[in-house]
Order: structure tokens, then sequence, then C-alpha cells
């Protein structure tokens, strides 16, 4: 099988050949283009080459194409330091005071209209075309309310959604809703013709996030969007999920979106959320990413450590549930390289189908 | 009458009342209660916020909506001159800060002296900022994992620098780990500001204890 006939398998919740691996790197991709940073990121042709490269040289059957996560922002005015290693944006101008303005004045933007944008849809549609056949993309985005929390900062909003709830909910109704859709249908359109999913962040369902008070408004708005992307590209793409968070509130995601999504994907070990417990609750009825502890076995451990997570992993979920490998988000580019190619060794040895 | 003022500011922070907070100490003020009295309930409310995210009542958003009226009250009356010990803290190499905030008021609560280096530090500016402020506990905060490299790297220039046993180290941040602070040498690590203000006590304690014993080193050296 090809990883991307591994990982549909594994969203179909039918057997593979392989339990399919899901990583990637921001930072370590860029690190093996060989180029500065602030080349890099303007360069779409060296994006994708690098994405390409990290896809064959880690042996993963799921991979996004990315860079920071500030770029589709600029065109609201956000704007980014970069320093030799990251890409950071310069501080929100509500981080100290609410200020309810800033929500009543935010207008639509076009999310291609800026530089990177162009750039980023140009590396996808080259990286999907070379390789979107081969092996599953994905890049997670954040709903119409995850966006503004970009935008102004996440605790900055949820502040806000308590002190001017009616400044915020007007921002996200007549501006974020919009641009949402508009520029996960961008994305999407940039991946075609091996365009195979959505990939939805799930990180405002945390318990230390957010308040449970406010999923069901952001939920509303949040399935309010994969209709209308869905209605956009007239067809009914599978729902990946991304949550890094550390108190992620799967029982809430599940029950909210069983009916949308096609998997859960979260950080184990790391979050509070045991594996165990996913599978035996959600096993039966959503595919489940996990395994693979990014912050501490794969960056302190040995190669011995990363085969003895996963095979701790497949212990728990292979035969139990559809279950793929993953970690909780994007690894660090200062990840031992023997730890990464571990992985897929471990998986080869504990994670095949008869 | 003085404890209705001061239950109306305790009950403003808990209640997210950013916009009232100064009013109402104001008012307080004009009455004739202290800003002692009226700093100590502000502490007091924010040390109940910070148990109840503990708790999981509060989530981040509670915590720093209580933190930003806190900090608004503390602008009217202001810390106390005398402190436990002098903190110094940032975040490392990205601009993440709420994290670093709440534990920098959550130890100006319990009386510590901070200095917030701010956000997207460099190891060099920290160790450059420990040259010259000379805290006591230097306090790094990191929340993407490509800069957990940058608290090593502050811990080997510290050393460098011979300032290593000057200082206590503390780190914290979601992707650090008791594992992460063994690795890297560090004197403390904290989950939380509930942790981080426990583990900055135990440092003060440890730093008091070394200075006593050196004093008593020093007294027996002037005795022989």
């Amino acid at each position: 099988m090809t990883g991307l006939e591994r990982a549909l398998c594994y969203l179909r919740r039918e057997i593979p050949d392989k339990i399919p691996v899901w990583h990637e790197s921001v930072y370590l991709t860029w690190k093996m283009s060989g180029i500065p940073l602030n080349e890099y990121l303007l360069n779409a042709k060296k994006i994708a080459r690098a994405h390409i490269e990290y896809i064959k040289r880690y042996r993963v059957d799921i991979c996004g194409v990315n860079v920071d996560m500030w770029w589709p922002y600029e065109p609201f005015g956000i704007e980014v330091d970069i320093r030799e290693n990251i890409v950071q944006p310069k501080p929100s101008p509500v981080r100290k005071a609410p200020d309810p303005e800033f929500y009543e004045n935010l207008e639509y933007h076009d999310p291609f209209k800026s530089k990177r944008g162009k750039i980023m849809k140009e590396a996808w549609s080259i990286v999907s075309r070379e390789v979107g056949d081969k092996v599953l993309l994905r890049s997670g985005w954040l709903g119409p309310v995850g966006s503004l929390a970009v935008l102004v900062g996440v605790p900055e909003l949820m502040r806000d959604m308590l002190l001017i709830p009616d400044a915020v909910l007007k921002a996200i109704r007549e501006v974020m809703l919009d641009w949402t859709v508009d520029f996960i249908t961008g994305v999407c359109e940039a991946h075609m013709p091996n365009l195979t999913n959505i990939c939805w962040v799930m990180v405002p369902y945390d318990h230390l996030l957010s308040s449970p008070d406010y999923w069901d408004l952001i939920a509303k708005f949040d399935i309010e969007c994969f209709e209308r992307v869905r209605g956009r590209l007239g067809r009914d793409l599978p729902i990946t999920t991304h949550h890094c968070g550390s108190s992620p509130a799967l029982d809430y995601i599940v029950e909210k979106f069983g009916r949308y999504i096609n998997e859960i994907q979260y950080w184990w070990p790391g979050s509070d959320y045991p594996l165990v417990k996913a599978v035996n609750k959600f096993g039966d009825r959503v595919s489940i990413m996990a395994g693979i502890d990014h912050t501490r076995t794969l960056v302190l451990g040995t190669p011995a450590d990363v085969e003895a997570m996963v095979k701790k992993a497949i212990d728990i979920a292979k035969g139990r549930c559809s279950f793929a490998l993953g970690p909780g988000c994007g690894i660090g580019y200062w990840t031992p390289e023997e730890n990464l190619l571990a992985i897929v060794k471990a998986r080869d040895k504990y994670g095949t189908y008869p | 009458m003085v404890k209705d003022h001061l239950k109306e500011v305790f009950n403003c922070c808990l209640s997210f009342k950013y916009f009232e907070i100064e009013d109402i100490i104001n008012k307080a003020l004009r009455e004739g209660i202290s800003p002692s009295d009226i700093r100590n309930v502000l502490c007091e409310a924010l040390k109940e916020a910070l148990q109840r995210f503990r708790k999981r009542v509060y989530a981040i958003p509670q915590l720093y909506a209580v933190c930003c009226t806190f900090e608004r009250g503390l602008n009217i009356v202001k810390l106390p001159s005398k402190v436990k010990g002098r903190v110094m803290i940032g975040t490392l190499g990205s601009v993440h800060y709420v994290g670093k905030d709440i534990v920098k008021l959550a130890l100006m609560a319990d009386g510590f002296e901070v200095i917030d280096l701010g956000e997207n530090l460099t190891p060099e500016q920290v160790v450059k900022a420990v040259e010259e402020v000379r805290p006591d506990i230097v306090a790094l905060s990191t929340l993407v994992i490509i800069c957990l490299p940058l608290q090593k790297r502050v811990i080997q220039l510290l050393e460098e620098k011979g300032l290593r046993d000057k200082v206590k180290v503390l780190i914290g941040g979601p992707v650090t780990s008791k594992e992460w602070a063994k690795e890297i040498k560090a004197d403390g690590w904290a989950t939380d500001a509930f942790d981080a203000v426990k583990e900055a006590n135990k440092l003060m304690r440890e730093l008091k204890g070394s200075s006593e014993e050196l004093l008593k080193l020093r007294g027996k050296e002037v005795m022989m």
C-alpha cells in the first residue's frame, strides 16, 4: 500500500497493511532546505522541495505542508519578526486592555492577497501534484473563533468574550466566519487534484485553554464552516483533526462533532487523556491518532525508548480501533534523527496487520 | 463598612469586573481604607483564582481576566517595599506571555519582587540581565518546543560566566517536564503558577540555607 492508501483505510476504519504514521516539522523541514529562514519563507519551490524531502527521509504516510502559523493573518495587519530560528508575531493590539473598538472595526480581507498567501498556495500545489497521490497531506486550520484568537491572542480573546462579548461576537459573525470559509476553501483548492481531507484544529475544546461555557458557541461556528466549505467544494471530504492541548475535551469533541469528523488526533503520552480511555470510549466510532510524545521521549530518549513508546501505544490500540501513530504537534528541529527514524522502524516491527 | 468595601474589591476581581475595579478601589481609599488592606485583598482574590484554576473551576481565560483586573487594581495601591526575594522572569524565543504574566502576578501577590524581561528573549539577553540585576531566581518560561534548547543554553552561559551558583534557575511551560529540568540541571520546575510560587519559596529557603551555611563557614575561618 502507499502511504495515502494506508491513511485512507485508517480514516474509513478499514484495516490497512500497517498502522499509518504522521509527523511533520515546520522548522526541521526548513533546516533541510539549507537556506536562511527569511529566504525560505518567501520561496514556494524551496518550501515544497523541503517537504517532499522530509516525507521521503522519514517515510511518513501523512504529512502537512506549512511554515509558521501567522502568515494567514497578515492581510489583517499582523506583522512578523523573523529571527534566525523562529518566526513570531509582533504584540497584539489588545494585549493588556480589552478594546471593544478593535473588534467593532475589524474588516474582512481576502485571505490570499498577501505575498506569503500566494507563496503557500504555490507550495501546496507543487507538493500535492508531486506526492499527493502517495501520502495523505493534511495541515490543520482553525475555525472562525480560533482564527480570531490567533489574530488577537488566545487568552485575550477568551478574556474579551467574558468582558465584551457583544463586540467579539460581532467580529466573529460579520468577519471571521466568511474569512475562514474563504481561507479553507482556498487551501483545499490549492491541493487539487489530490485533495483528500480537511484538517480541523480542535484546540479551542480544551479544559485549560477555554471555558466549557463557550464550547457550544465555538462549535456552532465551526459546524457552519464545515458545511459551507463542503458546499463550496461540492464534495463530502473526510475531516481529520488536530489537538495539541494538554487537557483535550475529547468527550465533548466526539459528542458534538461525531457525525462530521473521521478521526481524533491528540497528544498522548503528554496530555491528561489516556489513550486506553479514548480507545475504550470512542474506538468503535472514530479513528484515533496518538502514541508519540514529541516533548520528552522523542527529544530526550534513545531509539530504544522510542521503540518502547510506539510499542506501548500499539499494544493499547491495535485491533481495538482504527489507529494511526502521531505526535501531539510539530516536532522540534533538534529532535535526534535516529529517534525520528526509530518511529517507522518500530511501526514496521509491531504495527503490521496480518 | 471596611469589610464591605474589601469584599467588593475581592468580588470585583473574581467576577471579572475589569472596567469597574479602579472606581471601586478609589471609593474604598476615599472611605479611609488603607492601601495595604486593599492590596492584601487583591492578592487574596488572585490566590483564590489560582486555586480555582487548579481545581478546574477556571480555565486560562477566567484566570487571565482576574489577572488583568488584579494588575489594574495593583497599579493604584502598589506593592510593599519589603519583599521575600527578587525574581527575574521572561519567555525565551517566542512571544508567548500569558503563562509568564500569570506566574509574575502570582509571585508578586506572594510577596516577591518581580523583574519582567518580557518575551522573545535570547539566552544572551537573559544572562546579561542576570549579570546586571543579580536576582535570586531567574524564571524561564517556554511554550513552544523549538525554544526548549534556549533554556539549556541559559544554564550553559550562566556556567561559562561564573554565575551559575549565584542564581537559582526555575523553568516552566507546557512542553517542559521534570525530566527536561533534570537534563538541563535547572534548580526547579513548575507546572503552573501555583507550583511556581511553591518552587520559588523552596528555592529561596535553599538560598537562605546556603548563605547561612556560608556565613557559618566564614565564621569558622575567622575563628581559626
